[in-house]
C-alpha cells in the first residue's frame, strides 16, 4: 500500500464540482502527514484536468465516459485502485460519489463512511466525526 | 365536478299508481309536460354504501346549505352534493368529499333527516379503500396516530412530559395502583400542543384545588381517532378503540373526565358499539358540578369581555350548552357576550371530521378558514376574550385572530381563565 | 418482473435520539421504516402494476419489530414479505447489505430497489453493496423507473435539480430518493388484515461482513446558533425586519 490520498473528482458539462476542489485540499493535508502524495483522479472524456492544485493528477481519457456512468466509472476506479493502492479514497458525498463508494469498498474491502471533518490519528488509522442519527442540519455541504 | 351530465328530456304522458291514472292539471305534477330526468347511479351509488342511506333521501329544499358553515366560506352545501351527483360528480373522487366537517348543523334542521354526520364518513372510508385521492395532511395525520399513537406524530414516551408545567401533583393511574373516583383523560393536543398544555396544566390545578380524587393514564393514552373515523380511517379508529377500552378497563374508576369534545363523543357515542359503556363527562359538566366549592376559589377578577364559542362536539353533537357559561359566568369580573351564531346554530371552528388536519387543503377551496370567519365573528362583539372549550380550537384560532388582524382577541380555554382567576395573572 | 424491495428499520428520529456509550441507546428508542424505503416501495408497487410480477419485500428485523412495516408494504401492494432474523440493533449498513444480499441471490430478481440512503447514518451503502455483492449494476439517486423488457429507463437526480435519463440493463439495483408519486396510504383494515392473514417468511443471517470502523464517541451536536423569535404586532414585526435587513445591507 502506498501514502497516496486519491481524490475522485466530479465535473458536469466541463466543470468540476466545489466538493472536488475542497477534498484536493484536504487530500494534501493528509497526503503530507502520511508522507504520501494527493492525487486529484479524473475520469471523463474532453475534460480540461490540469486544473487542480494536487501533487499529481490521474485523468482516464475516453469518449465512453463523457457522461457520468456508475457502473464504469466504477470498474474504472476500481481497476486504478487496485493498481496503485492508496491509502485512502476520497468520493463526494453526492449523487456520483455515492453510487460508487460503498459498492467499491463491498467488493473491495476499503472503508467507506460519510465525513465531515476527518484528521488523521495514530498509523492507520483516519478519525472522522460523522452526524449520526438525530441532526438534520447538515444534510448537504 | 367532472363527468358527463347524465340528464335526458323526456315526455311525461301519463302518471299510473296503482292502476289509476293521476294525470291532469288538478295534480300539476303529473299533467303532461316536459321534464328532464336524471340517472340516479351516482347518488345510489354513496347511498347504497353502509351508513349513508340517508343521502338519498334529499328532496332538494335546501334549508341545509342555509345554515352550512362551508357554504359560508365557499360554495358547499349538503344539498348541493346530491344534485351535483345527479349531474355527474362521483363523491368520492370530487374534493368536496373532504370539505364537510361533520358539524352536524345540516342535520339539526333537515326534514328528511339526511344525515352528513354518517354519510361523509362511509364516503371517505369507501374512497380511502379504493385508493382514491386522500389529501396529504390528512393522510400524515393517519399515519402518524397509526404509528405514535397521536395526530400530532409526538413519541408515546413523552405523552406525560406535560406534567411537569403543572406545579401541582398528576398521578399516573399505574403509579397509583388503586381506585380512583375521576380517571382524566387528557387527550393529544393538550398533552403535546404548547398552546395545548397550557390548558392541561390549568386542568390540573384546578382539580387539585377542588381535592378531586382523580389520576390519568400517562404513557398508556392513546388518541382517541374519532376525527380519523369521521376523516373516513373506520380501521384506524377500531385499532385504537380496542387499545384504549384494553387500557380503560384495566383500572378501576368511577368516571372518565375528557378534556375534549371530540373524545367525550368517541367514548360516550360510539364506544358502546365496541363494549364500552362507562360514565363520561367533558370537563365543564364535570366543573360546573363543582361550582360552589370552585367559586370561593375564583379569588382574582379577570375584567374581560368575553364571547365564548360552542364546539360542535360539546354542543349539537352531546346537547352541553349552558356548563361551560356556567363556569365563566362564576369568574369575577367576567362580561359574557354571545356571538350571533350561538348554541344550536354554533359555528364550526372547522376542525372536525378531520378538518383539523385538512387547512390546506380546504383553503384552496374556500374563501377563508372557518376559524378566520369565526374569529371576526368574535371580534365583532367587542369581546377582548374568545373562549373556548376543545383542545382543537386554541391552536386554530389563535393563528385566525392573527391572520385576520384581531390579535387584541386572546384564545383561551375556559381552563386558562378559571387558573387566571383562581392564581391571578401569572 | 421480479421485484425485491430492501428496506431499513432506523431509529426513529420524532425524538431526541438517546446516546448510550458510543451508540445510539436502541433500548430507549421506537424503530420505525426509512423514508426513503417507502418510496422504494411505492416505487416497486407502481412497476408492478405497469408492467405485472411480483413484489418482495425483504429486510432486517433488528429488534423484532420489523413485522408492522412488513405488513404495511403488503398492504400497499408487496406481494411477500420475508424478515432476516438479525436481532441485533447495532448491525451496521455493510453488515445487513451482506445479509440482504446472501438472501436476495436465490430470488431471480429483475429488479432490486433500496432507499437510496436512510436517515440514521445517511451513507447510501445498503444499495451499492447489495449491487457490489450480486454482481448487478447500481444507480442511485433515483426518482422514477420503467421497466421494458429486459432494461429499464430510470431518471436519476444531481444536485442542482440536474436530472438524467438512464437506460440500464436487467438485473439491477435502484437507490430510491424519491418515488414519482408520493406514497400511497394503507388503510388500517388492510394493514390488519395483512397482520391477520399474512405469513412472513424468516431467514437467518448468512455470511459477514465488517465496515472496520469502529465509533470512538457519539454525542449530540453542538448547538451553535439560534432563531431570534421577534415579538409584537404585525407592523412591529415587520418593522423590526425592515430594520434588521437594513443593518445587514439587504435592503
Amino acid at each position: 500500500m502506498s501514502n497516496d490520498v486519491f481524490v475522485i473528482t466530479e465535473h458536469m458539462d466541463g466543470k468540476f464540482s466545489d466538493v472536488s476542489f475542497e477534498m484536493v485540499g484536504k487530500a494534501k493535508e493528509l497526503a503530507s502527514a502520511l508522507g504520501g502524495q494527493a492525487v486529484a483522479v479524473v475520469v471523463g472524456g474532453g475534460v480540461s484536468s490540469n486544473v487542480f492544485a494536487s501533487d499529481s493528477t490521474i485523468h482516464v481519457d475516453d469518449a465512453a465516459l463523457s457522461n457520468f456512468n456508475p457502473e464504469a466509472y466504477g470498474k474504472v476506479i476500481e481497476a486504478l485502485v487496485k493498481e496503485k493502492s492508496p491509502r485512502l479514497v476520497m468520493f463526494g458525498w453526492t449523487a456520483t460519489g455515492m453510487d460508487m463508494a460503498a459498492w467499491l469498498s463491498a467488493g473491495r474491502a476499503c472503508h467507506w463512511r460519510r465525513m465531515r471533518k476527518y484528521r488523521r490519528g495514530s498509523d492507520d488509522e483516519l478519525s472522522g466525526i460523522r452526524r449520526q442519527v438525530g441532526s438534520r442540519r447538515c444534510r448537504r455541504r | 365536478m367532472a363527468g358527463p351530465i347524465k340528464a335526458k328530456f323526456v315526455e311525461k304522458e301519463h302518471a299510473i299508481v296503482d292502476g289509476v291514472d293521476i294525470s291532469g292539471h288538478w295534480n300539476r305534477m303529473f299533467e303532461q309536460r316536459v321534464i328532464t330526468e336524471y340517472t340516479p347511479e351516482l347518488i345510489e351509488k354513496i347511498a347504497d354504501l353502509p351508513n349513508a342511506e340517508s343521502f338519498a333521501n334529499c328532496y332538494q329544499c335546501a334549508k341545509c346549505v342555509a345554515v352550512c358553515p362551508v357554504d359560508v366560506v365557499g360554495n358547499y352545501g349538503p344539498r348541493k352534493l346530491y344534485r351535483y351527483a345527479q349531474t355527474g360528480m362521483d363523491l368520492t373522487e370530487a374534493p368536496e368529499l373532504w370539505l364537510c366537517t361533520t358539524c352536524a348543523n345540516c342535520l339539526r334542521v333537515c326534514p328528511k333527516e339526511v344525515n352528513m354526520v354518517k354519510i361523509m364518513p362511509a364516503a371517505r372510508e369507501e374512497a380511502i379503500l379504493q385508493g382514491k385521492f386522500v389529501p396529504a395532511e390528512l393522510q400524515q395525520a393517519f399515519e402518524n396516530t397509526a404509528k405514535s399513537g397521536n395526530p400530532l406524530g409526538q413519541p408515546q414516551r413523552k405523552r406525560d412530559a406535560w406534567i411537569q408545567s403543572a406545579g401541582v401533583p398528576v398521578p399516573i393511574i399505574k403509579d397509583l395502583g388503586r381506585k380512583v373516583s375521576v380517571l382524566w383523560y387528557v387527550g393529544s393536543y393538550p398533552s403535546y400542543h404548547p398552546r395545548g398544555i397550557d390548558a392541561a396544566a390549568a386542568a390540573a390545578r384546578i382539580f387539585n384545588a377542588l381535592g378531586i380524587d382523580f389520576a390519568i393514564l400517562g404513557k398508556e393514552e392513546k388518541d382517541d381517532a374519532d376525527s380519523q373515523r369521521l376523516a373516513g380511517e373506520k380501521g384506524l379508529f377500531e385499532m385504537m378503540t380496542e387499545q384504549n377500552i384494553e387500557t380503560f378497563n384495566k383500572y378501576e374508576w368511577d368516571e372518565m373526565v375528557v378534556t375534549g369534545p371530540h373524545e367525550l363523543n368517541a367514548f360516550k357515542n360510539v364506544y358502546p358499539k365496541y363494549g364500552f359503556e362507562r360514565p363520561v363527562v367533558h370537563y365543564s359538566t364535570f366543573l360546573a358540578r363543582y361550582l360552589d366549592q370552585l367559586k370561593p376559589l375564583l379569588k382574582h377578577s379577570v375584567k374581560k369581555k368575553i364571547t365564548y364559542h360552542d364546539p360542535c362536539y360539546l354542543g349539537r353533537h352531546n346537547g352541553e350548552y349552558e356548563a361551560p357559561r356556567k363556569l365563566l359566568e362564576a369568574i369575577p369580573g367576567v362580561e359574557l357576550v354571545e356571538m350571533q351564531r350561538n348554541r344550536e346554530n354554533g359555528y364550526c371552528c372547522g376542525g372536525g371530521g378531520g378538518g383539523m388536519w385538512m387547512d390546506s387543503f380546504t383553503a384552496k377551496h374556500t374563501t377563508m378558514r372557518l376559524s378566520e370567519k369565526r374569529a371576526m365573528e368574535a371580534a365583532s362583539t367587542g369581546a377582548n376574550v374568545l373562549a373556548v372549550a376543545c383542545p382543537f380550537e386554541v391552536s386554530r384560532f389563535t393563528d385566525a385572530v392573527k391572520s385576520t388582524g384581531n390579535e387584541h382577541v386572546d384564545v383561551l380555554d375556559i381552563l386558562e381563565l378559571l387558573d387566571r382567576s383562581m392564581r391571578g395573572e401569572q | 418482473m421480479n421485484i425485491v424491495v430492501a428496506i431499513k428499520h432506523i431509529p426513529s428520529i420524532a425524538d431526541d435520539l438517546p446516546v448510550k456509550g458510543n451508540n445510539v441507546d436502541f433500548d430507549s428508542v421506537d424503530f420505525v421504516l426509512n423514508e426513503c424505503d417507502e418510496h422504494s416501495i411505492e416505487q416497486a408497487v407502481l412497476v408492478k402494476e405497469a408492467v405485472g410480477g411480483t413484489v418482495t419485500v425483504i429486510g432486517v428485523d433488528m429488534i423484532g419489530e420489523l413485522d408492522n412495516a412488513l405488513h404495511l408494504a403488503l398492504a400497499k401492494g408487496a406481494d411477500k414479505a420475508v424478515k432476516i432474523t438479525g436481532d441485533d440493533p447495532a448491525a451496521d449498513s455493510h453488515m445487513q447489505a451482506k445479509w440482504l444480499a446472501e438472501a436476495i441471490k436465490g430470488m431471480g430478481a429483475n429488479i432490486v430497489f433500496a432507499g437510496v440512503q436512510a436517515s440514521n447514518d445517511l451513507d447510501g451503502q445498503i444499495g451499492p453493496m447489495i449491487a457490489a455483492y450480486l454482481d448487478m449494476p447500481y444507480i442511485g439517486g433515483v426518482s422514477s423507473v420503467e421497466a421494458t423488457g429486459d432494461s429499464a429507463t430510470v431518471n436519476k437526480e444531481f444536485a442542482g435539480g440536474v436530472g438524467a435519463k438512464y437506460s440500464v440493463s436487467m438485473p439491477l439495483v435502484a437507490g430510491v430518493q424519491v418515488c414519482v408519486k408520493p406514497p400511497r396510504y394503507a388503510p388500517m383494515s388492510k394493514v390488519r388484515q395483512m397482520a391477520q392473514t399474512a405469513t412472513i417468511e424468516k431467514v437467518a443471517p448468512s455470511g459477514d461482513s465488517s465496515s472496520g470502523l469502529v465509533f470512538k464517541k457519539m454525542a449530540p451536536p453542538v448547538v451553535t446558533g439560534h432563531a431570534e423569535m421577534i415579538e409584537g404586532s404585525s407592523k412591529e414585526v415587520a418593522k423590526k425586519i425592515v430594520e434588521l435587513l437594513k443593518s445587514k445591507g439587504l435592503a
